[in-house]
């Protein structure tokens, strides 16, 4: 631990004067309140309140969004919802920020800091991107890799043993059917029975498939989720 | 938090408060000093936080754009319920934070406790429900992560990059909790000894701003995972 | 003079080295200290032992490289006559071999069981018909054989050069200079009496420790053969079951939670703990360039731990992300390796870059040239680290992006030109002090110019294509690392080895190691130069006939380097038991440091320093503790102000 010098403050100078001001503790910052700023209750519970709002908006714009898909067969584009989502998120981030976290009565030096390390996450965004999301742009050979991300299949990989000494020798891919593939056709073999008989009661056929299925979600439209010998027989393994 | 002095001169009547009698380390030149340093501090190991999950949100970034198809169907797995009402529980976690700060300057010592102690009960929540109502039924039902996948109703090969997405996202986050509500839990402890008052409130306001980012990170996490479809 | 406070300790007016109490509370004390001095000697003992180590590993794989790796089948004639083919390894001096298990056969040919009878058993059926099976619950005996082959031996060199790269980048040179020399300067040059988070930074150091045991017993459990960059997949399929992979990759996690403590500590320490007196623009070059560098430990060091810990998670549970069977994307991971990694290449030489203009400033004795444009050149240095790692990258990423990372890589070359030509301008008719320091600072200029430029044929996409992997890229970046970083580091050590230390080291010694380093250095790495761009790959264990010439002097070199090494080490530790004792400011240094005592008091300084006159204004300022006989004052022309 530190060591004291006991020469700076004698000791009773620690006793609190008793017209302490409790908004500047030290009493050599008068006029300055950066880093010391003690924000009302009823500000506090004002943010906390608009937060809430903005969680329930941006939840009902994500629902309202697939209301109009399934009842007037209305589609956004893709971009609509995420811009939404993530505008709203950056509002109550902002919120927390500036109120709670007390950026707006800090020393400049915080924020500038926050905006430096924005600044870093975007360049590792953007150059990843401008690399990954652009494969082919000049030599149309590479576009396919992205395309097919790697070689698509999902395979189940399993450790070689050595025959003899029952060692661990090297994990490769066993078998060559598609993960989900495999799981669909023995579910029992990897899940616990009781865990597939729910599945099976969860999932039953009820109704046939009605609309653009990427747009749908379990809680309204369950019949989706049906097990998978249904609706998708027909589909080749591994299709991509 | 290092540089917060612990030292106690013994001499002292009993009846100053503990936070009075606070000293700041001897190497800086006065407590407004220490307590600049230490807030600096905090905001420049926030951001190697926000790098942290940085290279999660690229991964998911590349991607969704890669599988935008998997990725939809991954997220009609999550029930917008269950990370909404963890949203709120974050939210209201972060207001009782932020005003035990402010119950620390103006010395209510009921109330900075009582606020400290509802940030931790809501930080045990929210990992509750993440693990009991979340996690644990999809685990349960294959839905894994990677190589662990075995969810028989499958749609998309790429699934299982959802989920290592997911798991991966949410399982950090969750660190970041515990070790949060275990730094909230080391606040209570001192507070109930009267350490935090209005002239010694350092201890609070950099854990409340590390609670904070938790909260910033689930803001986004949200949406990301349970609402964008 | 020594005043006690409440806990009757005494008041450290002494020497921070001086023991209190007897020898196992002085090894506690030192175990325990907050104090950044002890802290930075602690960090620097450990650096040089690792360095030692990733250094003997070096050597290693340069021995390796002496001839190449044959397997020559011949015909040789017994003592009876009878002849016999025989295959034999050449040019193999490293093979740890590799661990078979084969059955145990008895003497009439059957496999045994581990109860020592046979595996099988035999089943007369029925009709009489003899069937043989494996008894059920036997296991089979086996026994472990090391066998030596010409893969096993290749695979030992993976191992010895991994060993030499992942020591040398997560344990010496990221480390070396900020955690060592500026763990110990950085406070007392701005005249505090301790970094801003004392006890932050004694958990960084333990980090450090705990960080290294990792990788140490990686190490010495068989070591890893992945190259200390841990490219998937092949870091997360092979080996399957050796979880020696994942301690080198925990280990490098852990280290980085080091980096980042020590870098945040120095930013807040700079911000906040300046001695009254002391601006922006009057804090040393060095403490500018620690800034610098503990702003990129900050901002790249956090994304380095994501990316280990998703490799873990790959390696341990096979998620995906990274693997092309399951669609994630092994480029990917490069880009995430890289975002750190390539900063990480600044927060190597920028601390480097700072000890220079010290050295320059000091041994040189005159006014830095152009002391702002220095200060803003390690910033920009600093900010374009971050948008340039795809130079690592260009045969694996697509065309676009090489493109562009190509164009902005060349940034990267107008602040460090800067920096270039500011020593140059600053050497130009200073009172330059050819002693070792000077010479290493010399060398730096010589050997990072050299690594600079041969840093442009790399950047440039078309010539980077034939240059890729090559030996010209290993040669480069030792330039850089080594040339750069690690002579600076020793120049500095000889620097500040009177301030530390309190003991002068023999100035002869000191100058016959730097130049059978700097020699020993050039031989080593200039050829390998010619071996990259004729074509030789790096990471190889052996190479065609025609290469081995170049090799063999590249290694010869090496010797010489170390041959250098070992002087300064005897040197060294010659001068802290034998060395006359130092005075405060032996070189008439004008910074902070060179007006305390050598070595230092505990709290550095009896009175808080006020600064009134920049670090290098020698044409002002006669140095403290020097009288002006020694150091006179330039002569000014009438017109001065």
């Amino acid at each position: 631990m530190s060591h004291n010098t006991p020469q700076h403050v004698p000791q009773d100078a620690h006793i609190p004067n008793p017209d302490f001001d409790p908004v500047d503790p030290h009493g050599d910052h008068a006029g300055d309140t950066h880093g010391h700023v003690i924000v009302s209750g009823k500000m506090l519970l004002g943010i906390l309140m608009i937060l809430l709002v903005f969680t329930a908006l941006t939840v009902f714009m994500a629902q309202a969004e697939k209301w109009a898909a399934y009842t007037f067969g209305i589609h956004f584009p893709d971009a609509v919802n995420v811009i939404v989502a993530m505008s709203i998120a950056t509002i109550k981030a902002l919120l927390v920020a500036l109120f709670f976290m007390q950026l707006k009565y800090d020393t400049k030096l915080h924020s500038i800091i926050m905006c430096f390390c924005i600044l870093a996450f975007g360049c590792f965004l953007g150059f990843t991107s401008l690399d990954i999301l652009n494969r082919g742009r000049i030599d149309p050979i590479k576009a396919d890799e992205r395309i097919a991300g790697g070689t698509g299949g999902v395979g189940l990989m399993s450790r070689y043993r050595d025959p003899v000494t029952g060692q661990v020798v090297r994990v490769e891919v066993a078998d060559k059917t598609p993960l989900y593939e495999f799981v669909k056709q023995n579910p029992e073999q990897r899940l616990s029975p009781k865990v597939v008989a729910k599945l099976a009661a969860k999932h039953k056929p009820k109704a046939p498939d009605i609309s653009d299925a990427n747009r749908s979600r379990p809680m309204l439209a369950p019949m989706l989720f049906a097990p998978a010998e249904v609706h998708h027989d027909d589909q080749s393994p591994g299709g991509d | 938090m290092s540089a917060i002095s612990t030292h106690s001169a013994t001499e002292t009547t009993a009846k100053t408060p503990r936070w009075a009698r606070t000293r700041h380390a001897h190497h800086f030149r006065s407590h407004e000093e220490e307590f600049d340093a230490c807030k600096l501090g905090m905001w420049l190991f926030l951001t190697t936080e926000v790098l942290l999950f940085a290279g999660i949100f690229v991964a998911y970034a590349i991607f969704r754009a890669k599988y935008p198809e998997a990725f939809s169907k991954g997220s009609h797995h999550l029930d917008w319920r269950w990370g909404g009402l963890n949203t709120v529980i974050l939210l209201i976690s972060s207001f009782t934070i932020a005003y035990s700060i402010r119950n620390a300057q103006t010395n209510n010592q009921v109330w900075l406790r009582r606020n400290l102690l509802i940030t931790l009960i809501c930080g045990g929540l929210f990992l509750a429900i993440k693990f009991i109502f979340e996690y644990g039924p999809k685990w349960a039902e294959g839905k894994r992560p990677g190589n662990l996948f075995l969810y028989p109703g499958a749609e998309n090969p790429h699934e299982p990059i959802w989920w290592s997405i997911y798991y991966s996202a949410t399982g950090i986050h969750a660190s970041h909790v515990v070790i949060g509500m275990a730094l909230i839990f080391w606040l209570y402890i001192r507070s109930l000894k009267g350490t935090y008052g209005p002239k010694h409130y350092t201890g609070v306001e950099v854990v409340g701003l590390y609670w904070h980012l938790v909260d910033l990170i689930w803001i986004f996490l949200f949406p990301l995972l349970y609402l964008i479809h | 003079m020594s005043t006690h406070d409440e806990h009757g300790h005494d008041h450290h007016e002494g020497s921070y080295l001086t023991p209190r109490g007897g020898f196992l509370s002085t090894v506690w004390a030192w175990m325990t200290t907050v104090d950044h001095k002890k802290l930075g000697v602690m960090y620097l003992a450990a650096i040089l032992t690792l360095f030692f180590v990733g250094g003997v590993a070096a050597l290693a794989v340069r021995t390796e490289l002496y001839s190449p790796n044959r397997e020559v089948t011949r015909e040789i004639t017994r003592d009876d006559g009878s002849k016999e083919t025989v295959t034999e390894i050449t040019g193999q001096l490293f093979n740890a071999g590799t661990v078979i298990s084969k059955p145990v056969i008895d003497s009439e040919g059957r496999a045994l069981a581990t109860d020592g009878k046979p595996l099988e058993e035999e089943i007369v059926g029925p009709d009489g018909t003899v069937t043989r099976r494996t008894r059920p619950d036997a296991k089979p005996l086996v026994e472990k054989e090391r066998v030596y082959t010409l893969a096993s031996g290749n695979q030992t060199y993976n191992r010895l050069m991994t060993l030499h790269g992942a020591i040398m980048v997560f344990m010496v040179i990221v480390p070396s200079i900020p955690a060592s020399l500026g763990n110990f300067f950085l406070p007392i040059m701005i005249g505090a009496k301790d970094v801003a988070f004392p006890r932050l930074n004694l958990l960084s150091w333990w980090i450090y420790v705990a960080g290294s045991i990792f990788a140490v017993v990686s190490v010495i459990a068989g070591g890893v053969d992945t190259g200390w960059t841990f490219y998937t997949p092949y870091s997360t399929m092979t080996d399957a079951d050796h979880w020696r992979v994942v301690f080198m990759i925990a280990g490098a996690f852990i280290l980085g939670f080091s980096s980042i403590l020590t870098g945040l500590n120095f930013i807040v320490t700079v911000h906040k703990l300046r001695a009254p007196g002391m601006g922006w623009f009057d804090m040393p070059l060095f403490v500018w360039a620690l800034y610098a560098t503990a702003i990129i430990q900050v901002l790249a060091t956090p994304v380095i731990g994501i990316t280990l810990l998703l490799l873990i998670f790959e390696r341990l549970f096979h998620v995906g992300i990274f693997d092309p069977r399951m669609g994630g994307d092994p480029v990917l991971f490069q880009h995430f390796f890289w975002f750190y990694s390539h900063p990480v290449v600044y927060v190597m030489i920028i601390p480097g870059m700072g000890i220079a203009s010290e050295l320059i400033g000091v041994h040189a004795h005159k006014k830095l040239f152009g002391y702002r444009s220095m200060a803003y050149a390690v910033l920009g240095i600093a900010a374009v680290s971050f948008i340039v790692w795809g130079h690592h990258m260009f045969t694996a990423q697509g065309e676009l992006a090489a493109a562009v990372f190509s164009a902005v890589t060349f940034l990267v070359a107008i602040p460090t030109a800067v920096k270039m030509f500011n020593w140059i301008g600053t050497l130009y008719k200073g009172s330059i002090q050819l002693n070792t320091p000077m010479l290493y600072a010399l060398s730096f200029l010589f050997l990072f110019a050299i690594g600079g430029l041969t840093g442009l044929p790399l950047a440039t996409l078309s010539t980077d294509m034939h240059l890729h992997d090559s030996y010209f890229v290993v040669a480069h970046f030792h330039y850089v690392m080594m040339g750069g970083t690690i002579i600076a580091f020793i120049g500095g050590i000889h620097h500040w080895w009177p301030k530390m230390f309190g003991r002068m080291y023999n100035e002869k010694v000191g100058i016959l190691g730097c130049l059978l380093v700097f020699v020993g250095f050039n031989v080593t790495f200039f050829t390998q130069f010619f071996l990259g761009t004729r074509g030789m790959p790096r990471r190889y264990a052996s190479y065609v006939d025609e290469f081995q010439l170049l090799h063999q002097i590249s290694t010869i070199g090496s010797y010489i380097l170390a041959i250098g090494m070992l002087v300064h080490l005897l040197n060294f530790v010659y001068s802290l038991f034998n060395g006359p004792k130092a005075p405060p400011n032996p070189w008439g240094g004008l910074t902070l440091e060179w007006t305390t005592e050598s070595p230092p008091i505990e709290h550095n300084f009896h009175h808080e320093p006020l600064v009134t006159h920049g670090p290098y204004d020698f044409d002002d300022v006669v140095p403290p503790h020097r009288s002006p006989e020694e150091f006179p004052l330039p002569e000014k022309p009438a017109d001065a102000h």
